[in-house]
């Protein structure tokens, strides 16, 4: 899932300072899910806002739609939206842009800052694990991606500031290369490992630009024409 | 999720007790305030818990066709009985009906005038909203599973499955079954390794030495035995002559008459380990008058018999003997030696004994399979790595988990010396099961699976692991019969899609819509019992203080207590249980957490973070209660809390 | 043929014990000092290695740096990561590099910014050490670029490669030297060795595998100041072993720099003693004017001096 977290409150009340009624717009996706932009932060938002201005009136709206990422259910907001002067979107980044996108006439603004594709260690513990580079390596390196777990996106092998199965970067963050090797020997499959990597296609991933992806047996608009 | 009662026809009935309420009390003031949705009444009535006063009320309620009754008045038994009686002739039923104790909550802790007419206005007002927003209870009708599982070998698995015999089949893992006991199956040799569904409907897999079986019971007792070992605070030498109390065999002479035994008792040991100790001790003096040394630091009398066994043993001719630090003991070809400090005579020569045999104190070490089984079963562990949290609303014999229960030392030494009486405590639980079916309301967290973002969290942090995924709903399930009603899950969820029947978001919400200028969210095991003594006890405090009722402080939403700000509160103050005393074991810890991020949203939003406090306190702590709610209006009138 | 004709090319081919030191370049844009350290230390070692921002701190370019060494007729070493610049940028400078005379290239994934000067910096990696290896190889040995497009006049680098026998996980650190080596790495520059019984183990692997055979092996070695630096070392620099018994000596040493000194000078004897090691890399870590002194303790004067091949 994308994983979200919430900007602070501070950066929030300053965000939504010019306005007198805004909606404050929840994503039942995952942002829900990693707990930063559900139904249940967009009423403690809406209370934390509707506090700070206590002196100095802001009405608040509260709406958590399905997926923020989705124009369909993004219109259910509609009459919300028309209401307010401006809206703090919780979603992650996609779902703001969305938002901004159907309603050109509204700022549309960020309540959280959009961190990573990851998974939960445990509860309330959220870590990296995918970077969309756009051509899968996880086949080469056993399911451990060193584009995203090694600090630096490492291909062949661990830099000189691995040790003890940890990155020089961090006593918290594994070595990514030590998942690697370890899985390795487990599967039997050291030798693979000799193999160079070839310098990777970046193309692929954000570094080409914007990315798209097209599926033409599903188009709608395609069939037929 | 069911929609508040269709037609809402609630009446307020105010029993101003003959009078005497009516002194302190301005009823009319009261019952003006109250704000009174269509098809509500209010009414006072002199004494509701006598006949009149339930005759007038059985009218008013037959000629407003009332579904709801709010009965305001004292907190007596009688009057609480009567009206639920007169309420049930009509139909209403006790989930219509609600309680508002004024006498302990008003009029005995507080100085008569506004404020307190206010706080009267409001409790009612509250009890009133929430019966307002109150969804029909269902009754369920749950099929269950008759028979309860008994995993372990030994005396206590013996006990309590014949115990459960009686009234369910009982099957046995890890155990041959022993004679006379018609069991249902026996599995021996047999490892539980996975347990999935809720109390009721458990479906066990067990691994045996050559094939996997699935078994499916309502209920679980865990009775492992659990290994001795002999107390190594008496740091004896390992040698023939001495032996731990459990293994010790009167078999072992031939003839006992001339003999001598010594034993040594420690500190730490197990009930059972003394009981046994006094027992041989008695029948080796009584039956060949063999010469018995007791050696003893704290003699453990605190059980079934053992003072009776103790002063018997001592009449008998059984020689006591206590010790500050544990006898040295040498063995060699004449026997076993000890020396020890008779704290009683001059420390500075030793007194020696010399016998044939030294029996050593014991104790009881977890069974070897609690971490496994632990983890299969999702029951916590407690300390030293036996069963069970050391939790008094767990003890005696339950797990966190609703159907599965524990019998013996496996879940602390300290219940093994009666398993018997155990064994039966444990059969009354288990009677719940065994007729295959079992009734309840519906008072018990519900999923919105409309709602439910299926992130997990209610599943990983329901301390009674009552939560199912229902994969065919794509939605969390929360087992009914499982459920405790703390309320936790609710107040985690992110997508808001859990409820708690008569706890609703929305009538709590409601309810803090009518409240005073310092909020005292109350668990209703503790905070809300302490404030109930405080009024038996006519402890005052001041009026502006209103309590709202939680079933567990786990269930405070950090929005219910931004709300109470919001409404103009100027204070809130968390009542919560002792962390180790927490009914749902997580919900001390988390109002604590969720304390923690108010005060963060209160100190951006420029209010005083400490204008919302925790207290901790026990059922009967009146003093604490009216201690810190006094406390914080005290800082309230003191400092201007807003930082800007 | 020699690859690139560099002094530490000749020297090391003809089968000298080659001897390379670090030179740090200053954190401000006078050339001067670059300069005066090339005068201090020549003749001390045959070629010398011009830090890329070590530590992710900005510093005179290495580069740069390694351009003054040439015009006073040295023969610089430039260390180049994957950290600051992409696969455009390393190429650009690999050309301008070559261009103003440098003729040995160090190619590193460098360290990660975290600990620098700006840790708040985007970092690169379009490639890794080894990709910069094969890239620098395929310049120089196939005239072409990276993207296949033609290089007219090709820059030819002596190339060389790090290794460090003291991260983890160990069994894993021959086999990617042997992926450096394989890559295109001509000679092989550890990290400080401290730890000989771990480097002795890892020459061994070296040696099963013959990979001191296919490229020269210099042992990284460094002159400790004190007890503390050494126990700075051991606990807080990840990828370095310090034994307890080196720390132990200094501690209890009367001068600890002096005992530092004679310390990697034991070193570096014992250093020449195992098969498979072509020469020593000093890293003195802003004690660069101790490298003479070193060299001539350890016995390494005078340098040799190699013709080329033409």
């Amino acid at each position: 899932m994308i994983v979200a977290e919430a900007k602070t409150l501070e950066e929030i009340f300053q965000l939504v300072e010019p306005f007198k009624k805004i909606l404050v717009a929840g994503c039942g996706g995952c942002v829900t899910v990693c707990m930063a932009g559900g139904a249940k932060e967009v009423g403690l938002l809406a209370s934390a806002i509707r506090l700070s201005r206590r002196n100095n009136q802001l009405e608040v709206l509260e709406q958590t739609v399905l997926r923020q990422c989705e124009y369909e259910f993004n219109r259910e907001l509609s009459s919300s939206v028309s209401e307010v002067e401006a809206v703090l979107s919780l979603a992650c980044g996609v779902g703001v842009q969305s938002l901004a996108e159907q309603n050109p006439d509204k700022p549309v603004l960020p309540g959280l800052n959009t961190k990573f594709m990851g998974l939960p260690l445990e509860q309330g513990v959220w870590a990296e694990r995918c970077q969309g580079c756009g051509e899968c390596v996880l086949d080469k390196t056993f399911g451990i991606c060193p584009i995203t777990r090694c600090s630096k996106s490492l291909l062949n092998g661990p830099c000189g500031g691995s040790q003890g199965g940890k990155c020089e970067i961090d006593p918290d963050v594994p070595c990514a290369w030590q998942l690697i090797y370890d899985k390795a020997i487990s599967l039997g499959q050291v030798d693979r490992l000799r193999h160079i990597q070839p310098v990777k296609d970046w193309s692929k991933s954000r570094d080409g630009g914007p990315r798209k992806v097209v599926r033409g047996d599903v188009r709608l608009d395609e069939i037929g024409q | 999720m069911g929609s508040p009662q269709a037609e809402n026809r609630t009446g307020v009935f105010f029993c101003n007790c003959d009078g005497k309420f009516s002194d302190i009390l301005d009823f009319r003031a009261i019952i003006s305030s109250l704000d009174l949705a269509s098809g509500e009444i209010v009414q006072e009535v002199p004494g509701l818990c006598k006949e009149e006063g339930q005759i007038q009320l059985s009218q008013s309620i037959r000629a407003a066709s009332l579904n709801g009754l709010v009965i305001a008045g004292c907190r007596e038994d009688r009057l609480n009985k009567a009206c639920l009686h007169t309420a049930n002739q009509h139909g209403i039923g006790p989930y219509r009906t609600a309680f508002v104790n004024l006498q302990d909550l008003c009029v005995n802790v507080h100085n008569s005038g506004g404020p307190l007419n206010q706080k009267a206005a409001h409790i009612t007002q509250q009890a009133l909203v929430g019966l307002r927003l109150q969804a029909p209870v269902e009754e369920l009708k749950l099929q269950i599973f008759p028979a309860v599982m008994v995993i372990g070998r030994g005396e206590a698995a013996a006990e309590v499955a014949a115990e459960a015999l009686k009234q369910q089949p009982v099957i046995l893992v890890d155990e041959v079954a022993p004679p006379g006991l018609d069991l249902a199956a026996s599995y021996a040799g047999c490892r539980v390794t996975a347990v999935s569904g809720q109390a009721g409907r458990f479906n066990v897999t067990l691994q045996g030495p050559e094939e996997e079986t699935q078994v499916r019971v309502g209920a679980i007792v865990i009775a492992l035995d659990t290994p001795k070992q002999i107390d190594p605070a008496l740091n004896l030498p390992e040698a023939e002559g001495i032996v731990g109390v459990s293994s010790f065999r009167l078999e072992a002479e031939q003839d006992w008459h001339g003999k001598s035994v010594a034993f040594v008792m420690g500190d730490g040991e197990s009930q059972q380990s003394t009981a046994r100790a006094l027992e041989l001790a008695l029948e080796l003096r009584e039956k060949y008058g063999a010469r018995v040394e007791f050696f003893f630091t704290q003699m453990q009398v605190a059980g079934k018999d053992l003072e009776y066994r103790y002063r018997l043993a001592r009449e008998k001719g059984v020689r006591f003997n206590r010790y500050i630090d544990p006898p040295d003991v040498h063995v060699n070809v004449l026997g076993v030696t000890l020396k020890y400090n008779d704290p009683q005579l001059t420390a500075s020569v030793p007194s020696r004994a010399l016998v044939d045999y030294l029996v050593a104190g014991e104790v009881d070490l977890p069974a070897p399979e609690t971490a496994g089984l632990s983890k299969a079963l999702q029951v916590n562990m407690g300390p030293g790595g036996f069963f069970q949290p050391d939790n008094i609303h767990l003890l005696p014999a339950r797990s966190n988990r609703e159907g599965v229960y524990f019998v013996g030392a496996c879940h602390h030494p300290v219940h093994a010396l009666d398993t018997a009486l155990e064994a039966k405590a444990v059969a009354a639980k288990l009677a719940r099961f065994a007729h295959g079916c079992v009734n309840l309301p519906q008072l018990q967290a519900v999923v919105d699976s409309e709602k439910c973002a299926l992130c997990l969290t209610c599943y990983r942090t329901c301390p009674h692991k009552a939560v199912d995924i229902n994969f065919e709903a794509e939605a969390a399930r929360i087992d009914p019969l499982a459920c405790q009603a703390c309320g936790i899950c609710a107040a985690e969820c992110p997508a808001k899609a859990i409820e708690l029947p008569r706890f609703h978001n929305r009538q709590v919400m409601a309810q803090l819509g009518y409240a005073g200028k310092v909020i005292a969210f109350a668990c209703e095991n503790s905070g809300l019992a302490a404030a109930e003594l405080a009024g038996v006890l006519s402890r005052k405090y001041p009026a502006e203080v209103e309590l709202i009722k939680v079933p567990c402080a786990g269930n405070i939403d950090a929005a219910y207590m931004l709300r109470a700000f919001e409404n103009g509160a100027e204070g809130a103050l968390l009542l919560t249980c002792h962390a180790g005393s927490c009914k749902s074991l997580l919900g001390h810890a988390r109002a604590e957490a969720r304390l923690q991020r108010t005060r963060e949203v209160l100190a951006s939003a420029g209010i005083k973070p400490e204008r919302v406090r925790l207290q901790t306190l026990a059922a009967n702590a009146a003093h604490k209660f009216v201690q810190s709610v006094s406390n914080l209006v005290e800082s309230i009138e003191h400092g201007d809390g807003e930082t800007r | 043929m020699m690859k690139s004709g560099s002094n530490l090319e000749r020297v090391l081919e003809a089968g000298h014990f080659a001897v390379t030191a670090e030179i740090g370049p200053p954190k401000h844009a006078d050339g001067g000092v670059i300069r005066s350290r090339g005068e201090q230390l020549r003749g001390y070692a045959d070629a010398f290695n011009l830090t890329d921002n070590q530590a992710a701190v900005v510093r005179l370019s290495s580069i740069a740096a390694g351009a003054i060494l040439v015009q006073q007729g040295q023969d610089p070493v430039i260390q180049m990561t994957c950290r600051d610049r992409n696969r455009i940028g390393l190429q650009s400078d690999l050309l301008g590099a070559y261009a103003l005379g440098v003729r040995n290239v160090l190619c590193l994934s460098g360290d990660h910014q975290r600990f620098g000067n700006h840790p708040t910096a985007k970092n690169v990696y379009d490639l890794d050490s080894i990709n910069l290896i094969q890239m620098v190889k395929q310049l120089r040995d196939e005239k072409r670029f990276l993207s296949g497009e033609e290089c007219k006049i090709e820059p030819r680098f002596y190339i060389g490669c790090a290794a460090n026998p003291f991260a983890d996980p160990f069994e894993f650190r021959v086999m990617r030297l042997e992926k450096k080596i394989a890559a295109g790495a001509d000679f092989v520059q550890t990290q400080c060795v401290f730890d000989m019984e771990r480097f002795e183990r890892f020459m061994e692997m070296v040696r099963e595998r013959g990979l001191h055979k296919r490229a020269k092996i210099l042992a990284g070695v460094m002159p400790v100041k004190s007890a503390k630096a050494a126990a700075f070392m051991q606990q807080h620099v990840a990828g370095m072993m310090v034994p307890d018994a080196m720390v132990e000596r200094l501690k209890k040493a009367e001068d600890e720099k002096a005992e530092g000194l004679q310390l990697c000078i034991e070193q570096i004897k014992h250093l020449k003693t195992i098969e498979g090691v072509a020469g020593v890399h000093i890293m003195t870590l802003m004690w660069e004017e101790m490298v003479p002194f070193i060299v001539e303790q350890a016995g390494l004067l005078p340098r040799p001096e190699v013709s080329g091949d033409g």
